[in-house]
């Protein structure tokens, strides 16, 4: 691969002897010190899973903007497991730096990026053990689409606190999720994806603040949510939040062509029924357009999405409005995920029910 | 209550502490307050979805506005001082809550047009009556403002159905008579736990951090008391001068601007027992008892122990500031201090015999507001005459550059044994990377929720004015002695220097 392009202020970045990583940033720091005053931050230690060169120059760019807001020591890792030429191990340092919130002193992180080949690879756990800055906690952000070989995730898991994913697209990416799940107990895991519809969530339980209350909400007979095709597994998500708030019971998932469906019992064991469909609009980051609940009288609540971050919410007046629920970028995201949003008891519920929902 | 507490839906999300539809109704909606602070705070808690949809603020004052063109001058106020700048589609958002309500302070008419008002915007906005009346007027509006809203049935005294808050605005009082009267009255037309007396130095991160770091650390703690800590020195030093605020500050002076409230806040924080929970009555319990222990001044040796002084001519950081009775609404030969600093015991068992030193000034070299704990020498002077004479400080930056400092000895590298202090240094840019919220986010949000623990309470008003009163009063026998004056840009007079001095002490070179 090329080596990674030159950061903002720190300069670009330096070719290094991996068994010399420390000491080459040592020398980074002692020159760049030498020419300005520097602030050296790190309140994580970010490891960042790249499958391929695509992904790693996609990572980058946003590891880059993401120290910004919570300074970390990056560490790209990206393997080729087939290459058969080239060195087994290979590491670029450099520092990103740029001016602290209100001005000030330039405040300047770490990055490191590691690019293993062939049998390389099992080398990269312990070069990753050592290169980890001790009493901070350590995150793996894995980029791209959720892991499926709990072997890979295993090799990179160790001395890490919380599991970074997102599972956006199909719903076949929960159970990628489900099935390294085995691997996953005690680990924190934040799913991006979760975290993409933290506002849709939050819009519609806003309908069911006072003064309308939340009576409604235990006489629905439908729930239909439109998606597009990134918004498969946001929608199983969504849904199991809702079924296990209101503590419905699934009773049968129906066959259909395109979509899915449901048959659940609500707490009084009234018969509800889901549906999640399929639209062509214009796709949108979490893939869901609308979610509507519809109850025995007919009144619908939800939202529809509209331009940008717009949703118009549905209810009887003044409930419709339109409102904003911005589908944040993946930075932002991974600001929140290593935030205490990443550690959100809800999600756990939600996974679990949510591939419980395909079984 | 929130919102939280019976929605579903509600439970468990981040934005838990989001409160029931409610309105803010600001008066005194045409200052600076409202422009800088109150407004761009509410739009940042709704960009950050704190906020529920059905909300309202509305601005009451004398002055004939709109609601469109107040809606617009709110966006440009916004733009410029909210910690999120506005974007078309939020704004449109916030900006359809927005209204404007021209009436008299003292007018029932305007009270009764303002709650029909009020009512005709729960309907269109699906508030249930849930409403805050932040009274940001003048201080001798604040009882008349209170009377009005109680008689013209805008405060719902019932515990059940809609909730009716009222934020009182500083300064509450200006003596302790004045804030004995306020409190009577106050609580006349509302309950104790529907005021929300506003210190905004409590909704400031850093202070709010004092008590985590003091009480979620187990290693500060244990030292945190006599055995271990020789003085405190709590400064609240402002650079700029009096700005255009000669009329009320030559009233007022430093000591009941800055430190009856704001200083004595940041001291009981530090000097407090841990609360039983963080709940507002355990915390301000805790709080009243440091005012309430502090030690009279002795009359016979006042001069031990509070030292004033006014600033002349000189310059700030290299700007001419001319001398205080020279700025416009000072009377002239005023004596209103602009300098003070206070020597303080407070009698206890924690706090016995330990010093707590607190100044605060105007046109001083540098703004800066900062608790800083001096520890006790080492009991062994193991190194001899190379021991350090730096005794180690712990520092707690309010602002500006928010953070705490450890100071301590280190070997200097060499082959010699000499000791050198140095700084280790946590700083919120640099661990966090993102700047704290405003107190007035924080505040308003509380009072929204009905949480009053970082507001005062009307037995913590009173004992920190008993104190300050004293002073005052003593001042006023000595009135013809003048006031010490410092120049412009430094630390202060030589009296106060001199104060410390006489207990081995010195003021921290900030």
């Amino acid at each position: 691969m090329n080596q990674p392009e030159g950061t903002p202020h720190g300069g670009a970045a330096v070719a290094v002897d991996v068994a010399k990583i420390e000491k080459e940033l040592a020398a980074l720091w002692r020159t760049q010190s030498s020419e300005k005053a520097l602030t050296r931050a790190c309140s994580w230690n970010l490891i960042v899973h790249c499958s391929d060169d695509v992904v790693a120059a996609r990572a980058k760019q946003t590891a880059d903007g993401l120290v910004r807001s919570v300074p970390t020591r990056t560490i790209l890792v990206t393997n080729h497991p087939y290459a058969t030429t080239g060195q087994e191990l290979e590491a670029w340092v450099s520092a990103n730096c740029h001016v602290g919130p209100g001005g000030g002193k330039l405040l300047c992180t770490e990055e490191i990026h590691i690019e293993s080949r062939g049998k390389g690879a099992e080398h990269v756990p312990s070069l990753l053990r050592a290169l980890l800055v001790p009493d901070v906690p350590t995150a793996l952000w894995w980029a791209g689409p959720p892991p499926d070989n709990a072997a890979a995730v295993r090799m990179l898991l160790s001395g890490v606190d919380r599991l970074i994913v997102d599972t956006v697209g199909s719903a076949g990416a929960l159970s990628k999720l489900a099935h390294v799940g085995g691997l996953l107990d005690g680990l924190v895991v934040a799913d991006l994806n979760w975290l993409r519809t933290a506002s849709l969530r939050s819009v519609l339980a806003s309908l069911f603040d006072p003064p309308m209350g939340h009576l409604p909400l235990f006489h629905l007979r439908r729930v239909v949510v439109q998606v597009d095709e990134r918004g498969m597994s946001a929608a199983r998500l969504l849904l199991a939040w809702l079924t296990s708030r209101l503590k419905w019971t699934v009773q049968e998932k129906i066959a259909r062509s395109q979509g899915a469906s449901w048959r659940v019992l609500s707490r009084d064991e009234s018969p509800i029924t889901i549906d999640v469909e399929p639209v062509t609009s214009t796709p949108r980051a979490s893939g869901v357009h609308s979610l509507v609940l519809e109850g025995n009288d007919g009144v619908r609540y939800g939202f529809v999405a509209r331009d940008g971050a717009v949703v118009e919410t549905l209810g009887p007046p003044p409930l419709s409005r339109e409102v904003t629920a911005a589908e944040p970028p993946v930075e932002q995201l991974l600001v929140a995920a290593l935030g205490t949003r990443g550690r959100d008891r809800l999600y756990g519920v939600a996974l679990h029910r949510a591939i419980e929902l395909d079984k | 209550m929130n919102a939280s507490a019976a929605n579903p839906l509600r439970q468990g999300l981040a934005e838990d502490r989001t409160p029931e539809p409610t309105t803010v109704v600001i008066f005194g909606a045409s200052g600076d307050l409202t422009k800088r602070k109150l407004v761009p705070a509410l739009y940042t808690l709704m960009a950050e979805r704190l906020l529920p949809p059905s909300f309202a603020v509305v601005g009451f004052a004398r002055k004939q506005v709109g609601d469109e063109a107040f809606r617009a001058e709110m966006k440009d106020w916004c733009g410029r001082f909210a910690r999120h700048k506005p974007t078309d589609e939020l704004w449109a958002q916030f900006e359809k809550g927005i209204y404007f309500h021209t009436g008299d302070y003292d007018d029932p008419a305007s009270y009764k047009a303002l709650k029909d008002r009020l009512d005709a915007i729960d309907r269109e906005r699906g508030i249930s009556g849930n409403r805050v009346f932040y009274i940001s007027t003048p201080p001798a509006t604040f009882p008349i403002a209170v009377k009005q809203l109680d008689e013209s049935g805008l405060i719902n005294k019932s515990t059940d159905g809609p909730f009716t808050r009222v934020i009182i605005e500083k300064p509450f009082g200006t003596d302790l008579t004045s804030a004995r009267d306020l409190n009577a009255h106050c609580l006349k037309h509302l309950r104790e736990d529907q005021i929300y007396r506003i210190d905004h130095y409590l909704g400031k991160e850093t202070v709010q951090n004092l008590m985590v770091f003091r009480f979620a650390n187990a290693f500060f703690e244990p030292l945190w008391n006599n055995r271990f800590i020789d003085h405190v020195q709590i400064t609240g030093a402002e650079a700029i001068g009096i700005e255009g605020r000669g009329g009320y500050f030559d009233n007022a002076g430093i000591l009941r601007d800055m430190v009856q409230n704001h200083l004595f806040q940041v001291m009981a924080l530090t000097a407090m027992e841990p609360p039983v929970s963080l709940s507002a009555t355990d915390l301000r319990d805790e709080k009243v008892k440091v005012l309430k222990a502090l030690r009279p001044i002795p009359e016979a040796r006042f001069d031990e122990f509070v030292v004033r002084g006014q600033y002349r001519q000189g310059s700030v950081g290299g700007k001419r500031v001319p001398h205080y009775h020279e700025e416009t609404g000072v009377a002239a030969g005023s004596t209103t201090e602009t300098y003070v600093a206070l020597k303080m015991f407070i009698d206890n068992w924690r706090w016995a015999g330990v010093p707590f030193y607190l100044r605060s000034g105007k046109a001083m070299a540098k703004k800066v507001t900062e608790v800083a704990l001096v520890f006790k020498d080492a009991p062994h002077r193991l190194f001899g005459e190379k021991s350090i004479n730096e005794p180690n400080v712990l520092a707690i930056r309010i602002q500006p550059d928010e953070g705490i400092s450890v100071r301590f000895g280190s070997k200097v590298p060499g082959n010699t044994l000499d000791i050198h202090p140095v700084n280790m240094e946590f700083r919120y840019g640099t661990s966090f990377g993102t700047e704290p919220p405003e107190a007035y986010e924080r505040l308003q949000l509380d009072c929204m929720l009905g949480d009053q623990a970082l507001y005062t309470r009307a037995d913590e008003v009173e004992s920190s004015w008993k104190f300050i009163s004293r002073i005052h009063d003593e001042w006023s026998k000595t009135f013809a002695r003048g006031v010490p004056t410092y120049e412009a840009g430094t630390w202060g007079p030589d009296e106060s220097d001199a104060m410390l001095r006489r207990s081995g002490h010195a003021w921290r070179r900030l």
